[in-house]
């Protein structure tokens, strides 16, 4: 594990990252200007209270994960995205790296170093709306019709039809049957599309 | 005992007349009531089902306004036992999306998921299972 002291290979007056010094059980011990101004305004230098007040509820458990896996395996840093709440009150997700380091007095802590991705997180969240619509069309809106007419094509088996009748309409349900397929496949390509999506916001 | 009717709750008429015409074809003695809106659905199983009512077989939609088919289950669950006992449930939908087909299996009240089009075949399964 490497020695280090807060801020040790950022400069104190970066505009782009947040460092951040906790104890193994996720409280302040020190935050750099930036996140200080951005994040935790009323953080007084002693630190003290949990990064957890300043995270979106729906991250805890990610964040309380993090910690663990963290500390579970104390050589490989933890990259994780939480979506913090800021001074205004307003989400703001920043991309974390979490390792474990130790302290001039030899304590265990762990060094946070992160950055906003708002732009990025955005893409994404609009990324996930798409998918979820169009995976919403494919499966109650185009295969509504199409389940209609393989519905039809079902129930003229049972009618009398002449051979030509019958052989245009194994051609029709041939081919309904062909793009039934192709929706399905878009299904699935949109279910798998989905989990890719979460699994990088 | 055989359920001798079946309810289907879907707003889209067109499947409605389908599932009917395929359903008098497999079973021509079978009773078939559709119904367009879920919460109609839902006062009309209040208002005839008694203790003495006969078994029933419902196909229920998932995808429709106001109500989905889950939702409708919410309100089925508060029902009386001795109506709720009366009732087999398919969930009858043109989804394939897996999330539906957990959600259906993991479902006390629901028996199977039936993919549209409503087939000979999943009508012999429903009589034959239910």
């Amino acid at each position: 594990m490497a020695h280090i002291t807060p801020n040790s290979c950022i400069p104190d007056n970066t505009t782009l990252y947040y460092t951040v010094l906790l104890d193994t059980a996720g409280a302040y011990l020190s935050v750099n200007a930036h996140y200080k101004a951005h994040i935790a305004p009323k953080l007084s230098a002693k630190g003290g209270y949990s990064m957890l007040q300043d995270l979106q509820t729906e991250d805890h458990q990610v964040f309380k994960e993090a910690i663990k896996a963290c500390l579970s395996n104390e050589e490989v840093p933890q990259q994780v995205l939480l979506r913090m709440t800021d001074a205004e009150g307003d989400m703001l997700p920043i991309h974390w790296e979490f390792s474990v380091s130790t302290s001039v007095s030899g304590a265990s802590i762990i060094g946070c170093q992160g950055f906003a991705v708002r732009n990025y997180y955005n893409i994404i969240e609009k990324h996930k709306a798409l998918i979820s619509q169009l995976s919403y069309n494919q499966n109650h809106v185009y295969r509504k019709s199409v389940a209609n007419i393989l519905g039809v094509l079902n129930l003229l088996e049972f009618m009398p039809l002449d051979e030509h009748s019958r052989s245009l309409l194994h051609i029709i349900q041939e081919h309904t049957v062909l793009l039934d397929k192709d929706i399905r496949a878009a299904i699935d390509l949109f279910h798998n599309q989905g989990h890719v999506s979460n699994a990088i916001s | 005992m055989s359920p001798k009717r079946i309810m289907i709750i879907d707003d889209d008429a067109t499947s409605n007349m389908i599932c009917k015409m395929i359903i008098s074809k497999v079973l021509p003695d079978i009773e078939v009531t559709d119904i367009l809106h879920p919460q109609r659905g839902m006062d009309y199983i209040k208002d005839n089902f008694k203790e003495n009512s006969l078994p029933i077989c419902l196909l229920l939609d998932i995808n429709m306004p106001d109500w989905s088919g889950w939702d409708f289950l919410d309100h089925f669950i508060e029902l009386p036992d001795y109506i709720k006992n009366k009732f087999t449930i398919y969930m009858l939908s043109s989804s394939v999306n897996k999330e539906d087909l957990q959600k259906a299996a993991t479902n006390t009240y629901v028996k199977d998921y039936i993919e549209k089009p409503l087939s000979k075949m999943a009508i012999e399964r429903i009589m034959r299972d239910a």
